[in-house]
This record gives C-alpha cells, sequence and structure tokens, in this order.
C-alpha cells in the first residue's frame, strides 16, 4: 500500500526530513493555501473600492491594462501584505525542505546513484552542457540554485528540492505524484485524438519527470524520454522512476536543440515549459517539434492560458508570477500570439488550435470544463482544465 | 562559547533581487521575521499534538491530563518567572528607551562622549 506524506506519495527519492522539518513544511504549504485562498480574493475589493478610483483621480481615466492596474496596487497595504506573504511562503517551501536535504546529501545521492542502475532506460547528463541564460540568470521561482546549479556530477540536489518543494508549492492539487498535469494531457490524448497511438514519446522540460511518468503509465509499449536543462533534475528523474518501477529515460537536453534525428517521435509535450525559456528559445522549441516529429506526430504543450483570455484583473494578478517569484519570461509569453508561432514552425494552420485539458482531481474525479468557463486568477487549474496548445505535423 | 555559522554545501538564496513590498524601510525584514516566528510556533504545535497524540496510543491521555492539570505554587512562580523573563526579551527595546529615558540619555549626549572622548 502506498504510503503518503502530507499527501504526497513517500517513494526511495522522496526527502522530507524529521517531524519538525515536516511541520515547517507543512506550514508553508497552509501559508501558500492561505495567501490564494483567503488573501487574494481580497485583491478585487481592494483594487475596485480604492485603488482604481484613486488611479482614475490622479490620471483622469481608469486603469485600462494590467501594468497600470499593477502601477496603482503595488502602493497599496493590502496588495503589499498579500505579495509579500506570498513571497515569504514561496521561500519557506523552498527552506523546509532544503534543510533535511542539506543534511542528508550524499545519502541522497548515492541512494539515486543506486536506484538508477534499476532504470533499463537511458540517463544521460553531460558536465560540459551549457545551461541557457533563461535558466542560468535568474532562479527561476526563487529556488535556490535554480534547476541546474550542482556540486559534482553525481549532485541530485535540485531534484530532490523540487520534488517536494513542488507538492508544497501546489498544495497537493496536482495529486500524490504531482502529475495531474501530466495525467490530464494523456487522457487528453486518450479521449480527444481518434485512438491516436503514441510509440515514441518526449516530454520537453521534464525536470524530475513529474508529467513524464504518466506517459509510461498509459502507454506502456511506448518508447518514453524526458529531456531538461537541468542536470541533477536529470539524474533525480531517472532515479525516482525506478523507484516508480518504470524505465522512462531522461537526458540532459536543450528543448530547442535536442540533437535528436529528426522524425524521432510521434507524441512531444510540455508541461509548464514555456513560460520558463525566452522570446528567442519558444520559437526554436516549435520548429524543433516540427523537426522532430514524424508525420501524423502531434505537438502538445500545456500551460496556462494567454493573456486575451482573460481580463486585466486577472491578467495583472498572474502576472505577479514575474515580479515575485522569479518568472522572467511569464508575462511577455503570455502576450505572444503562439497559434502563429506554430505555424511559422512549420504546423500547418488548421491543425493549430488551443483547448482545455480536463483537469485530472487528486481524488481521480475529473469534472468537465463548462464551455467558455472564466478564467479566474489564483485557482490551481483555472477553469477546472489546463490549456493546451496543439498542433499536429501532416 | 565561540560558534561558527552554518556552513552550507547548498545556495541558500536564490539568484534575482528580492522585490521590495513595503515602502517602511525595515518592514519586509520585520514581516519575513514574524512569519519565521509562526513558522517555528505552528511546528511546535504539531510537536506538542504529535506528543499528545503518541502518549493517547499508549493509554495516557495527555490532553485530558494536561487540561485536568492543577499546577502547584512552585510550578506557578516558575512559570510566572518564564513568562516575566520571556516578555522582558520581547520588549527589550521599549525597555532601553524607557531606560534612556530615565538615565537622560540622549543621542546629543552619546555625540557630544564622542567628541569628548576623541580629544581627552
Amino acid at each position: 500500500m502506498a504510503e503518503f506524506v502530507s499527501g504526497q506519495s513517500k517513494h526511495d527519492m522522496l526527502t522530507v526530513g524529521n517531524h519538525d522539518d515536516l511541520a515547517r513544511q507543512e506550514f508553508a504549504m497552509s501559508l501558500k493555501g492561505f495567501t490564494q485562498n483567503r488573501l487574494l480574493p481580497g485583491l478585487g475589493p481592494v483594487f475596485e473600492g480604492r485603488v482604481a478610483p484613486a488611479f482614475e483621480k490622479e490620471h483622469g481615466q481608469a486603469p485600462s491594462d494590467r501594468h497600470q492596474i499593477r502601477s496603482g496596487m503595488v502602493d497599496d497595504p493590502y496588495f503589499q501584505t498579500y505579495a509579500l506573504t506570498n513571497r515569504v511562503a514561496q521561500e519557506m517551501i523552498w527552506s523546509s525542505v532544503q534543510a533535511p536535504l542539506e543534511r542528508d546529501l550524499d545519502a541522497v545521492n548515492d541512494r539515486a546513484a543506486q536506484l538508477s542502475s534499476a532504470n533499463a532506460a537511458r540517463l544521460e547528463s553531460a558536465g560540459d552542457f551549457a545551461v541557457p541564460r533563461y535558466v542560468s540568470a535568474i532562479d527561476i521561482h526563487c529556488m535556490p540554485g535554480g534547476y541546474s546549479t550542482q556540486e559534482s556530477e553525481a549532485d541530485v540536489a535540485a531534484g530532490a528540492l523540487y520534488d517536494r518543494g513542488v507538492y508544497l508549492y501546489s498544495m497537493g492539487m496536482m495529486g500524490p505524484d504531482n502529475d495531474g498535469m501530466g495525467r490530464s494531457v494523456c487522457l487528453f490524448v486518450q479521449n480527444q485524438l481518434d485512438g491516436f497511438q503514441p510509440s515514441a514519446i518526449l516530454d520537453m522540460g521534464c525536470t524530475v519527470g513529474h508529467s513524464t511518468l504518466p506517459f509510461k503509465e498509459l502507454f506502456p509499449d511506448a518508447d518514453v524520454t524526458g529531456i531538461d536543462v537541468g542536470g541533477p533534475c536529470i539524474r533525480y528523474a531517472h532515479a525516482r522512476a525506478a523507484a516508480k518501477g518504470l524505465d522512462v529515460g531522461f537526458m540532459q537536453r536543450d528543448a530547442s536543440q535536442t540533437g535528436f534525428e529528426d522524425e524521432s517521435f510521434d507524441l512531444i509535450v510540455s508541461h509548464i515549459l514555456l513560460h520558463e525559456t525566452s522570446g528567442k528559445a519558444m520559437p526554436e522549441v516549435f520548429k524543433e517539434c516540427y523537426r522532430l516529429l514524424k508525420p501524423g506526430g502531434y505537438m502538445i504543450h500545456a500551460d496556462l492560458p494567454p493573456f486575451l483570455k482573460m481580463g486585466a484583473f486577472n491578467q495583472f494578478i498572474l502576472d505577479n508570477e514575474t515580479y515575485y517569484n522569479n518568472e522572467p519570461f511569464w508575462g511577455a509569453m503570455r502576450d505572444l500570439d503562439q497559434e502563429q508561432m506554430a505555424v511559422d514552425a512549420g504546423f500547418a494552420k488548421e491543425t493549430v488550435r488551443f483547448d482545455t485539458a480536463p483537469m485530472v482531481m487528486p481524488e481521480d474525479l475529473a469534472p468537465p470544463p463548462e464551455e467558455e468557463q472564466e478564467f479566474v486568477a489564483g485557482e490551481f487549474a483555472p477553469g477546472g482544465g489546463w490549456e493546451v496548445l496543439i498542433a499536429r505535423k501532416d | 562559547m565561540e560558534t561558527e555559522a552554518p556552513q552550507s554545501r547548498l545556495p541558500r538564496f536564490s539568484k534575482g533581487k528580492r522585490p521590495e513590498f513595503f515602502r517602511e524601510e525595515g518592514m519586509d525584514e520585520a514581516m519575513s521575521m514574524i512569519l519565521t516566528l509562526a513558522s517555528e510556533f505552528s511546528a511546535m504545535r504539531d510537536r506538542l499534538d504529535t506528543i499528545e497524540r503518541i502518549a493517547a496510543q499508549k493509554g495516557i491521555i495527555l490532553a485530558d491530563e494536561i487540561d485536568g492539570f492543577v499546577a502547584d505554587e512552585e510550578c506557578q512562580a516558575s512559570r510566572a518567572q518564564r513568562r516575566e523573563e520571556f516578555l522582558q526579551s520581547l520588549y527589550y527595546v521599549a525597555l532601553k528607551r524607557a531606560e534612556e529615558q530615565a538615565l537622560g540619555q540622549s543621542e546629543d549626549r552619546y555625540l557630544s562622549t564622542l567628541d569628548d572622548i576623541a580629544k581627552g
């Protein structure tokens, strides 16, 4: 029987620590949940009630876009309390996991090496790998050291930190294996693509493989590979897959220039990857997908919706990640015409579309999304599902 | 006793300028410290809860025992003393200000002392 720690499935690579480490982690998760569920809803009335009127008085017009809303909100004490609390909760998530990890570092690295030897699929992480600047310049979502900092070629610390930290960040909403997003995309493939059966699947920007493993479970005969620019994440992912008894390959590769041969895959997916790339890299990722796909194959990128699908206030809420959570491309990416970008990469226009992959709930409940459900910032999977950009290579 | 700053192998801070939230200098730090204390307080409450639950598994209903516990005179005195010491630390700055007022320690007097000592 599976064992759980604050709802997360235990496995041989998961580092949690002792009683008080766990208590601090759960406090951080509670603080994050409180900020999202109790403090965030107060921002709307604060904006309508005092920030917007003050802005209008000063500028002779109501704030009309997310930048103007932001310029008024940053001086409001309620917003300051909200944003600071969210930031501190984020910092606590990492520090509460880092403390036990630091104590157990050598054992964690040893365990990873041992487990990896039981995973028959390939592991590739190269010491001379050039980590792209958009990942190395700022530690994304404030995770100290980011995805790629490593002490040695055996170091898996960033992966261990991410595995537990992301569970706390998502407040368990991605399920006990942090794989809700991957499961959603898997079910989308199974139910919406007319019996499409992929045999070679690539997951781009896989970090520790949370969303990669469901593909092996759903398509056991397929060859499943995850790639990421973070070496410690790749090594951790390979060991974690072994701990879960799945032969899934993990390679340290850049999604914009993977080095794989043309037409190597018939399904290429990514989960919350695109907003962690850059203005230059993202079109290259799409071109690379086109090159790597076999005719008839699909690329599916799951992320949060583009800004045009929501009002200015929700854009502002979502864009706080850019300013307060070290997400440099988060906002800019959501302004891009992603469908046109896919067309420019070679995909035929009629094969490109946005769709919703219904969210798989922790209890395996998947309520069908209502038509045109309004995006509400702060919900974990807005509108009951994940926004997917989908394109087929003819 | 001499102590050293804890050495870490993992980076403690994330790369990238930390944004400022409150306009008042020091408020961001104070809020972060308060929330860290809240985290420790919460961890301690969880630990106490764990103790009660373990004891209950062993047949001792600590929660009832605790609620039914009557502190004797020695216990009451020792707790009162500990609270007094705790409040003294908590109000360290306020008490310092009060003493300065009582002893007439002003910034002017401090600066003139610097001059006196430099010359004398």
